[in-house]
């Protein structure tokens, strides 16, 4: 079955991207296509490069460009929501001179139609947040 | 149509009212502790049997120390892969926070 | 085509989430999908005439709520229960909506393809 998910929560402030990690996980080795993985609202922090948590705990954004280096998921972070709280996109951020290495890897930066796309081309679509 | 609740709150009586026979309801992170038996709970079954099908999260409840022995016996439990069937298997899915 | 519900089950003021929820919305229909949004519980409040956001700085929602017919969003459904557990009139109401039971909700949001909260 294909299947997508939003992610509406920021790391670490809440379980959100735990579940939602451990949820496409089983997903995978259940044999099931994850199509897209999309980023709104708060869970646009989920694609901060510069995150460095402590070396004794996980490190969600690394999980998410692992994912992305192993099952070629596509990794959305909504354009709206990221120009809002500070993540832009590498063009728009060199010509507005703003910082322009945010984003980390595996991750792209587009509109909310891909996650309308996403929905209505997948089985089942499922929210995580806080 | 499939539930998914993620927080010990007023939310999970509403949606067990609401929720048929046909319908399941899933408690995952936080919500997981309204499945322990105690007192009046919002998981308590109704009484005309015509109710929902209730499942907590396993990893979430080993994480919070709530023990299945403890939970009232209606209860079933699921682990992430249990999760995944229930999104495949109900449609549509709504999660509410 | 599916049909997608959008359910407004918490006020809309003090964060942007409401406006970025309402945003899915507006694309979803952009899409040709099928609309419904829903208000309940203090939701409700939502639709409530005498708002001025702009008194604590934010944005007004109410160009958003009116903007919805225009997107052919016509589709907006309120629940019985939860206006009358809030003394909510109809003619308090700011947009116009369908006044429908908690069990009537329940099935059109049943035979959806996808629901989405916030």
């Amino acid at each position: 079955m294909k299947i997508s998910v939003q992610i509406n929560a920021s790391p670490y402030q809440h379980q959100t991207a735990d579940t939602a990690w451990h949820f496409i996980q089983a997903a995978l080795v259940s044999g099931h296509e994850v199509y897209r993985v999309f980023f709104y609202h708060d869970g646009i922090y989920n694609a901060l490069r510069d995150s460095r948590p402590p070396g004794d705990e996980r490190d969600i954004v690394k999980r998410w460009s692992e994912l992305y280096r192993q099952s070629n998921i596509d990794l959305v972070v909504c354009v709206s929501s990221a120009q809002r709280r500070g993540l832009l996109e590498q063009s728009v951020a060199k010509k507005v001179g703003g910082y322009d290495k945010a984003l980390a890897d595996g991750f792209r930066i587009a509109g909310l139609g891909l996650l309308m796309e996403a929905v209505i081309d997948s089985d089942r679509h499922v929210t995580f947040g806080d | 149509m499939l539930f998914i609740i993620n927080k010990n709150s007023a939310v999970i009586g509403g949606c067990i009212a609401k929720a048929s026979a046909d319908d399941v309801v899933l408690l995952i992170e936080d919500a997981v502790f309204a499945v322990i038996e105690c007192g009046e709970s919002p998981v308590m079954r109704r009484s005309d049997n015509n109710t929902a099908a209730i499942y907590a999260l396993s990893p979430d409840m080993q994480a919070r120390g709530v023990r299945e022995a403890a939970c009232h016996k209606h209860i079933k439990f699921v682990d992430y892969t249990g999760f995944v069937e229930l999104v495949v298997n109900h449609n549509p899915v709504r999660s509410i926070f | 085509m599916k049909t997608l519900v959008f359910v407004i089950d918490k006020p809309l003021h003090g964060n942007v989430r409401a406006q970025e929820f309402l945003d899915m919305a507006m694309m979803a229909a952009a899409f040709d999908q099928r609309v419904l949004i829903v208000f309940e519980g203090d939701g409700a409040y939502a639709l409530m005439k005498n708002q001025h956001a702009d008194v604590i700085g934010l944005k007004n929602m109410i160009p958003v709520l009116n903007a919805l017919a225009i997107y052919d969003i016509n589709d907006v459904l309120i629940e019985r229960e939860s206006m009358k557990s809030r003394a909510i009139s109809e003619d308090q109401l700011l947009i116009p909506a369908d006044i429908l039971s908690r069990c009537d909700i329940k099935s059109r949001m049943n035979a959806a393809g996808h629901v989405f909260s916030f």
